[in-house]
């Protein structure tokens, strides 16, 4: 809760944005601001999230022993109630912090949900599309942070799962593609998204977040070799793409600057990146660091950093390569990057 | 002034007539990265890649043996390397950060250095010889730099040295022990390391270091409630709870909410396993389910009303 000082000061800082008076309906917003949930720390919603697992695992052991779960249609309506009222619980307007709860709910009803659909004699296909539509529904009927994000991961799991399930795994590739666009438009248009559609408005920050991880899991999932028959002659078709919109985004970078830079550093950056060019997971987590830091999330920018170690490790180890080359490729790499930063440096002192 | 962040700038909208081009300049002004940001990163980012890719390199190339290398010019080799590293780290001219990271690569070069030595004249030392050796060699440049890269690899190094000290001399010792040493070692390395003031950005350092801790301490009690229980369980809990009195007690005292998250739910785990191993009937997961639900409630509900009134104070 912000106090009326506060408050004041804030809109004084914003009002000069406009030189005729910007219309602020400031009962609405000290009321939002007495129930704001977002600027709650991230210590708080791992807490959440965590709790919320960990009491919906603990439950579906209760549920398990005393053999509630013998009924498939019982699961499946006892999963759609708890959905429907953990969703419920996210449009009260009450200064509730019930997250744990709401989240525990809303695990569990999926959960039941996807375990009594298994037993019913349908196709997996019609399955996994009624999860999806369950959590498209609770997606646009929900108004909570963690139920938001948890519902565009179900999708994004229940779309891969359509995929490998039906032996289309070239597929995954446009998926990829369609993602990291989706993400480029959330990322740089949010003055657009949010202002236009203002009721969605609390929408977007999860959302974002959820597509973050999306795309990142979905990296993940490609680099696991053998796991899964991805063919490997398109998988340069997604790293094309995004070493494109890599130097697009450097394009964006450099315009930020007022004083004339480097015309060339797009292009140079692409052909870096161009030996990744069978590792779109690299290019993909770059992406995402370069997206995050440019609006300044913290979350994104952590998740592709991590992600960019990680898949840069899996990259040299996966080179088929003798140690020795491998050794003198990553010498040679980090010299060039040296050499950059000594370039950069210089010209900044002299 | 106050600094509109970018959820005031969310719900200021909502609630307000503003234009697309508005909110647009509102966010490039107060929340997205600038020039001098983008600088700053491009600099950092080329840094931490050029030096990590090298010096893997070099650790590669070593470890690789290659056998038309004799062994003179492989020492001789990592020993130049490490002179210069050393003497960039030394040179005056060079802003500190960019010295403390040259320095980071010769506590690195250090271990290669030590690890061709073993391979070449086959010492027959224990893996664990070569941790302790390269952990004392490097003690005192760590204790000079202050600087919270450099500390986290020492930590880490000290840890690696126990781990493989229990695991090939001591390997008698109990699971539990050895979680024990490892909780009392990396609490003493925070209690020193917060002591000379070690400062990183959003604190990552001392909470990385922290976390560390409890974790130990959790998964340390764990496996003692599960497996057999001995007085050194005793010892255990009373050291856990003393720190938990501690760390809660700095974290209100430095205004860290990280405490009031990590502590509750280290203790949550722990109680939560103390419940399985009481029973583990249909009865207890309700339970289990319950207070998992109702602690988690409470913590975060505390945790609003102390942002609350730190926000409220400011």
């Amino acid at each position: 809760m912000k106090t009326k000082k506060t408050l004041s000061e804030l809109l004084e800082t914003i009002r000069p944005f406009r030189d005729t008076a910007i219309h602020i309906k400031e009962t609405d917003l000290r009321a939002e601001y007495k129930v704001v949930k977002d600027n709650r720390s991230i210590g708080i919603k791992i807490l959440s999230m965590f709790g919320g697992l960990m009491a919906s695992i603990a439950f579906i052991g209760f549920l398990y022993v005393t053999g509630l779960f013998d009924s498939s249609i019982g699961m499946i309506l006892i999963g759609c109630m708890l959905i429907t009222a953990a969703v419920a619980l996210t449009r009260m307007h009450v200064q509730l912090t019930l997250d744990t709860l709401n989240m525990a709910l809303f695990i569990l009803g999926f959960i039941l949900l996807g375990g009594g659909l298994v037993d019913v004699a349908i196709s997996t296909n019609l399955q996994t599309v009624i999860l999806i539509i369950a959590g498209a529904l609770s997606l646009s009927a929900s108004r909570h942070y963690l139920v938001v994000f948890v519902s565009v991961l179900i999708i994004h799991g229940g779309i891969l799962m359509l995929i490998i399930s039906n032996n289309l795994e070239a597929l995954v590739y446009l998926y990829l593609i369609f993602l990291a666009l989706l993400m480029v438009v959330f990322y740089l248009k949010e003055a657009e998204i949010i202002v236009r559609w203002k009721a969605l408005s609390r929408l977007y920050s999860p959302i974002r977040t959820a597509l973050v991880f999306s795309f990142i899991s979905t990296l993940l999932l490609l680099s696991m070799n053998g796991l899964f028959l991805f063919p490997k002659t398109y998988k340069w078709i997604p790293a094309a793409v995004f070493i494109v919109v890599i130097a697009y985004l450097s394009r964006l970078v450099l315009r930020l600057f007022p004083q004339k830079q480097q015309r060339h550093i797009p292009i140079l950056l692409a052909l870096v990146l161009f030996p990744t060019l069978f590792a779109p997971a690299i290019s993909g987590a770059l992406l995402v660091v370069l997206l995050a830091y440019l609006v300044n999330h913290r979350t994104g920018f952590v998740v592709g950093i991590t992600a960019f170690c990680y898949f840069m490790i899996r990259f040299y180890y996966d080179l088929d390569y003798t140690l020795l080359m491998k050794s003198l490729l990553l010498m040679g790499s980090g010299l060039l990057f040296l050499i950059v930063y000594g370039f950069i440096f210089n010209r900044k002192s002299s | 002034m106050k600094i509109p962040k970018r959820t005031d700038i969310h719900i200021v909208n909502r609630h307000s007539d503003l234009l697309v081009q508005e909110v647009r300049a509102l966010l490039k002004t107060y929340v997205y990265n600038g020039p001098t940001q983008w600088q700053r990163f491009s600099k950092w980012a080329m840094l931490t890649l050029g030096l990590g890719f090298f010096v893997s390199g070099i650790v590669f190339f070593f470890a690789y043996n290659w056998e038309a290398l004799h062994k003179f010019v492989k020492l001789g080799l990592l020993q130049g390397l490490l002179i210069i590293a050393v003497g960039l780290a030394l040179y005056p001219r060079f802003s500190r950060a960019l010295r403390n990271w040259f320095l980071t690569v010769a506590t690195v070069l250090v271990g290669a250095l030590l690890g061709v030595y073993g391979q070449i004249y086959q010492t027959g030392a224990d893996a664990y010889d070569l941790f302790f050796a390269w952990t004392l060699l490097v003690s005192l440049w760590v204790w000079f730099s202050r600087f919270p890269a450099l500390w986290l690899v020492y930590v880490a190094l000290v840890n690696t040295t126990i781990i493989l000290y229990c695991e090939q001399v001591a390997s008698d010792l109990s699971f539990l022990i050895v979680c024990f040493t490892l909780f009392s070692i990396n609490f003493l390395a925070f209690v020193l390391m917060e002591a000379i003031r070690i400062k990183s950005r959003y604190n990552w350092f001392s909470n990385i270091l922290a976390l560390s801790v409890l974790i130990y301490g959790s998964v340390g009690i764990i496996s003692g409630i599960f497996g057999t229980k001995d007085w050194w369980l005793v010892v255990f809990v009373f050291a856990l709870l003393a720190v938990y009195g501690l760390g809660l007690a700095y974290g209100y005292k430095t205004d860290r909410l990280f405490y009031f998250w990590a502590i509750p739910f280290s203790v949550i785990s722990i109680v939560t396993a103390m419940m399985i191993n009481i029973s583990d009937s249909e009865w207890m997961f309700l339970l289990v389910s319950i207070f998992i639900i109702s602690s988690v409630t409470f913590t975060v509900r505390n945790l609003i009303k102390l942002q609350k009134n730190r926000t409220d104070e400011n």
